[in-house]
């Protein structure tokens, strides 16, 4: 016990201590003027007290000492309950030592590209032919998995983009998400521009959310630093061979790149169609070199995916990017002691109830 | 002997309310029946000239005492020749005196009568008192007067003495009229009202000197009112009444003004001072306090009449029946 201190968890209940004192200490005032004789009172006194009755004998309440006496602790009482109340809202703890943070975690925005060209079978897997859709749920599951303990979104794109996950660290729910990603879900084309632009929408959003945290919070000049530079990292996973739509992906990865933002590109998919089945559709093969642009340009790295080795490189790039500290508060040892000054303050009231009751029946 | 009643219909309600309705004085007129003088009189005369109430004092008047032996001075027209002639003893006759005495009233509108917590208003009994004892005095053919005591001791009123019914309805109208709530001094301020009341103990000094002087000798005079604000410095005056007239006080008080209900935390405002006091209603040890100061009070007033030899009854707010508490003692005139 050498090493806790007091502490109080809503201190601010104590403004109301001074005020309780002070009405106290005017409402004897105000009684000690009602009592002298021969006093007018004021017409705002004679508004106020509508319940008070006429009474010709009424000077034979004069009170004496003694009962002028019983007014003085009935004050008494009134402010020890209070008082014991107040002390019991502000929450006194025995704080004593800190307990480890929890690890440093990386929030990490999946963006699945969910195109008709996804249901092309490029792969095999024990001879067999998968299409990309499937493959690519496989890897986001393994991926998903390797992950533990970061903070993982995803967004699904095609013609239009969707947030399907915010930034959680529940692995449960994520891989369970990921496995309801079909083709076709938000369109038939590859829109990669507005998929990345509104990931970083989302990333300003958590930004500005987290700024007025802290503020409200009012954390050390410090921790509100650390906590203010989060750093996201995207990963787009697709096999577009162009991006098409309003938004142009050059100018979106620029973006990202002016915000600190570094994009890996996942590309899913063969170059050619030799041998590829095309499920009666047309084939077209994944482009490359618009994935490595937009990579190297947030300084980035891009992958391919051929064998399994593809995602121990990326998760192994990935893991080297910094981590963020977690989004929680302090935690230290404590022990309550609010109900000492609650059950003091029921002991009073208790006790006052009970000798009125004695005196009344005196 | 009938009376003859001529009574206004007051159609005000609420507090503007005559305190007395039509049904109210045809049964106090009923209860005023019931009331007999004390002493027992052998006939009451009808002459108007020298008096119409027979006393039993010996003096010049009509109705045959007795007859006693002669002393230097005596009249001889009054010799009882035929006792004389029997006794062989000079004897004279004797009369009893013939009388018209004046019954007075006070009744006390003040401010502490306005209040009662059972049945009716102090001030209201008061006022049935009153109207008792002026229809009491009609039947008895008494000249009546009466002096109605207020707030301030400029508006009290002076009925002279007086047997028509004309007077006697001007003081039914005045004991009857309206009596408003008490108005708190702050609010008479506020109203820019410069009618302040008096202090009472000053104003009952005056009170009781006017009747003294403004009636003649002799009179019966019933004091009604609540007594607040008479006290030992009006001992002597008192004496002084009680000397000149037959006084009877009449105290009218509430069940409030003896013992307190338990009705937990109450404010009450002193009528006069308008100072506020808190009570514990609740609490045995405080009613018992009040009961007791209450019951001091009460004894002290009664004190203050029975040491002067004035007879000292107590009539509640409560009861009905007056007929039975309220003396006509006419033998003492």
């Amino acid at each position: 016990m050498e090493n806790y201190q007091l502490h109080w968890l809503t201190p601010e209940w104590f403004i109301l201590l001074p005020m309780l004192w002070l009405y106290l200490f005017w409402q004897s005032k105000k009684q000690a003027q009602g009592n002298t004789q021969n006093q007018e009172p004021t017409l705002a006194l004679a508004m106020r007290k509508t319940s008070s009755f006429y009474h010709p004998l009424a000077e034979l309440f004069t009170e004496d000492e003694p009962q002028k006496a019983s007014k003085n602790r009935l004050s008494l009482w009134v402010a020890l309950i209070i008082s014991s109340l107040i002390i019991a809202l502000a929450q006194p703890i025995l704080r004593g030592e800190k307990l480890p943070d929890p690890p440093p975690e990386r929030d990490i925005v999946f963006l699945v590209d969910t195109s008709i060209s996804m249901q092309l079978k490029d792969y095999q897997v024990d001879g067999v032919a998968i299409s990309r859709m499937d493959l690519l749920r496989q890897l986001l599951d393994k991926f998903a998995s390797r992950m533990n303990g970061e903070r993982i979104s995803v967004i699904i794109f095609a013609e239009q983009a969707y947030k399907l996950v915010p930034l959680s660290n529940d692995q449960n729910l994520i891989r369970k998400m990921l496995q309801r990603i079909t083709t076709s879900l938000a369109g038939r084309y590859s829109d990669i521009g507005s998929a990345l632009l509104l990931a970083l929408q989302e990333a300003k959003k958590q930004e500005l959310q987290l700024e007025s945290q802290l503020q409200s919070k009012q954390r050390s000049k410090q921790r509100q630093s650390q906590h203010k530079k989060r750093h996201q990292t995207f990963i787009l996973f697709s096999d577009a061979d162009e991006s098409r739509g309003k938004v142009d992906v050059n100018a979106a990865a620029a973006l990202l790149a002016e915000n600190d933002i570094p994009l890996f590109t996942i590309a899913i998919g063969g170059s050619t169609s030799k041998n590829k089945e095309t499920e009666g559709g047309l084939y077209h093969s994944v482009n490359m070199q618009l994935f490595d642009d937009l990579a190297e340009q947030t300084s980035a790295k891009s992958y391919r995916v051929e064998n399994s080795d593809t995602l121990e490189k990326a998760i192994n790039d990935i893991s080297k990017l910094r981590k963020n500290l977690a989004l929680q508060e302090p935690q230290y040892i404590q022990i309550s002691l609010y109900f000492y000054p609650l059950f003091l303050g029921l002991l009073l009231l208790f006790l006052r109830q009970l000798l009125t009751l004695v005196g009344n029946k005196r | 002997m009938k009376t003859k009643v001529n009574l206004k219909v007051d159609i005000k309600v609420g507090i503007e309310a005559s305190l007395i309705d039509s049904d109210e004085y045809n049964e106090l007129a009923n209860q005023a029946k019931q009331i007999k003088p004390t002493g027992g009189y052998g006939h009451r005369l009808e002459s108007h000239f020298s008096g119409t109430l027979p006393t039993r004092k010996i003096g010049s008047g009509m109705d045959y005492a007795e007859s006693r032996v002669y002393q230097a001075g005596d009249d001889p027209r009054f010799i009882n020749w035929r006792l004389t002639a029997r006794s062989k003893e000079t004897l004279v006759k004797t009369f009893h005196t013939e009388s018209s005495p004046t019954m007075c009233l006070l009744m006390d509108r003040g401010a502490t009568m306005r209040f009662g917590t059972r049945k009716r208003l102090k001030v209201t009994q008061a006022a049935r008192v009153a109207t008792l004892l002026s229809l009491v005095a009609r039947q008895n053919r008494l000249a009546l007067s009466g002096l109605i005591l207020e707030d301030n001791s400029n508006s009290n009123q002076w009925f002279p003495s007086s047997k028509n019914d004309q007077a006697f309805n001007s003081l039914f109208d005045v004991v009857s009229g309206a009596c408003l709530p008490v108005v708190s001094n702050a609010v008479k301020v506020a109203n820019k009202t410069t009618n302040k009341p008096t202090d009472q103990s000053q104003n009952w000094q005056l009170v009781l000197r006017n009747l003294s002087d403004k009636n003649p000798a002799g009179s019966l005079i019933y004091l009604v009112s609540d007594f607040l604000g008479l006290g030992a410095k009006h001992q002597s005056t008192l004496e002084a009444l009680q000397a000149q007239h037959h006084v009877i006080a009449i105290h009218i008080a509430d069940v409030a003004e003896q013992s307190l209900a338990n009705n937990g935390t109450l404010r009450f405002k002193d009528a006069l001072s308008n100072t506020l006091y808190q009570v514990e209603s609740g609490s045995n040890k405080q009613r018992e306090k009040f009961q007791s100061r209450a019951k001091n009070h009460q004894q002290s007033i009664k004190q203050l009449f029975e040491d002067r030899g004035i007879p000292f009854i107590s009539v509640l707010t409560t009861d009905d029946n007056l007929a039975p508490i309220i003396p006509l003692p006419l033998e003492a005139l």
